[in-house]
């Protein structure tokens, strides 16, 4: 899987961080950083939760 | 056969048991007396908010059509992307949960003014003398309206909002009242111009859209659009919480005992009884869904109060709950317009609820003075009165 986000979306609230900082980090300047832009599998259930409940819609997984 | 009528005194009253059968029976319900459809479950409100392309804001957010261009008083909150990037760019960073939180102490010191005025009292009415007060000097301070300005303003962002029961149109009162604020703005910035003093109206003098400095009313809007957009819904959410807490004496104990509960009773207060019920959209083109047909341009009501007590997304979804873990609550929308000030919103719950309980713990509604606010889309108590122990 690979994961992306649209930064003309992310606003930093930084709820993908508190479900899988091993992924996403959302530093102090309120930007966003892709810390494994293909997360390992056992990651997964973590990453869908990022995906879907970031308030901004501003995360994808593409599925290769 | 359901009825759902948002100017309706009784569904304003209690629109719950309304939403429950709309979810049942009329997933996608068609009101042809007013010419609106309206969303009611958590699924096809989230998916709505997700599809701007689809359902667009280039109306308003409001189910009455507009007095006048919805992107004079509501800004970006009334564009579609690309346009409506660009502006909530020049603003979001003032905005984000790292940002505000440097508001904290002053939300604090004014939470301890106005409990002040009335804790030796034994009595108030927790709308006027509190709720109804706070957010609007926090964001008064932002914009950098001066202190004598701000009883003016309160005033006139009130009957902006203010509807009687049963108005399905913008009244005249609010329309006045909100020319009268788009002059007020006008001056400020003109003002500003002249003597800048390094606030969110500077910084709106120096942004630009596709390299040209924001035009006149472009900023007037966006000034006028934080000055109402964080504020009735904000009072309101203050009183919904002391008012559902007051309702589990188990659950009020846990927070008394534990104020770290207290983000948590906020969040549960959102999910559970949002003062936002009500957003709505316009449909860009024929939509098939539940068996029905939405027409290209025609208004699409996406019902944030009942997606939040759908049983199919939340277990127990009306019970009042502050320990579950919220999932995807919808108060603050979702996707490309999600609340600007959600995190503001929750700070000013977080920190005024931290020192009403610390002031005036014993706090007892008054249920027979209770007076609630009859708004299409607003939820809410207009009065509030309370009784507590009288403290110095």
């Amino acid at each position: 899987m690979k994961v992306k986000v649209d930064l003309s979306r992310c606003e930093a609230n930084a709820i993908c961080m508190e479900h899988a900082p091993e992924v996403f980090k959302v530093d102090d300047d309120d930007n966003i950083h892709i810390l494994q832009e293909s997360p390992t599998e056992d990651l997964r259930p973590r990453v869908d939760a990022a995906v879907r409940l970031c308030p901004r819609h501003a995360l994808t997984i593409e599925n290769n | 056969m359901v009825v759902y009528d948002p100017y309706d005194w009784n569904t304003q009253e209690n629109p719950y048991p309304v939403y429950q059968a709309l979810r049942d029976n009329a997933p996608l319900y068609r009101n042809d007396k007013l010419e609106f459809w309206a969303l009611s479950r958590h699924a096809d409100v989230l998916a709505a908010f997700r599809d701007h392309e689809t359902y667009s804001s280039a109306q308003g957010p409001a189910l009455e059509p507009l007095d006048r261009a919805a992107t004079d008083v509501a800004s970006f909150l009334a564009m579609d992307p690309p346009r409506h990037d660009a502006f909530r760019a020049t603003i979001w960073r003032l905005f984000s949960k790292r940002k505000v939180q440097a508001l904290e102490p002053k939300i604090r010191e004014l939470s301890s003014h106005y409990l002040g005025t009335f804790q030796h009292r034994g009595c108030c009415d927790f709308i006027a003398d509190f709720s109804g007060k706070l957010p609007m000097d926090v964001i008064s301070d932002m914009l950098g309206i001066p202190k004598e300005d701000r009883d003016t303003i309160r005033s006139f962002t009130d009957i902006v909002v203010h509807r009687e029961a049963g108005q399905s149109r913008v009244p005249l009162p609010s329309i006045l009242a909100g020319t009268q604020l788009l002059a007020y703005f006008g001056n400020h910035l003109a003002k500003r111009r002249k003597d800048p003093q390094n606030d969110i109206t500077d910084l709106l003098i120096a942004a630009e859209e596709d390299g040209h400095p924001l035009a006149e009313k472009d900023i007037i809007a966006l000034l006028f659009l934080m000055a109402i957009a964080g504020n009735e819904t904000t009072t309101k959410l203050l009183g919904n919480a002391l008012y559902w807490l007051a309702e589990d004496p188990t659950q009020r104990k846990m927070v008394q005992e534990d104020p770290s509960l207290i983000p948590a009773w906020v969040e549960e207060t959102l999910r559970f009884d949002p003062s936002s019920q009500m957003v709505a959209r316009t449909a860009t083109r024929d939509v098939e869904l539940h068996g029905k047909t939405i027409k290209k341009g025609d208004r699409v009501a996406l019902l944030i109060g009942s997606a939040n007590r759908d049983e199919r997304a939340y277990k127990y979804p009306n019970r009042f709950d502050i320990t579950r873990q919220n999932d995807l609550s919808l108060a603050f929308g979702h996707g490309v317009h999600y609340c600007l000030g959600a995190s503001l919103a929750r700070l000013e719950g977080k920190v005024c609820l931290e020192e009403v309980m610390k002031t005036i713990p014993d706090y007892k509604i008054v249920h027979n003075e209770l007076i609630r606010v009859h708004s299409p889309n607003v939820r809410g108590f207009a009065s509030l009165p309370l009784r507590f122990t009288a403290t110095s």
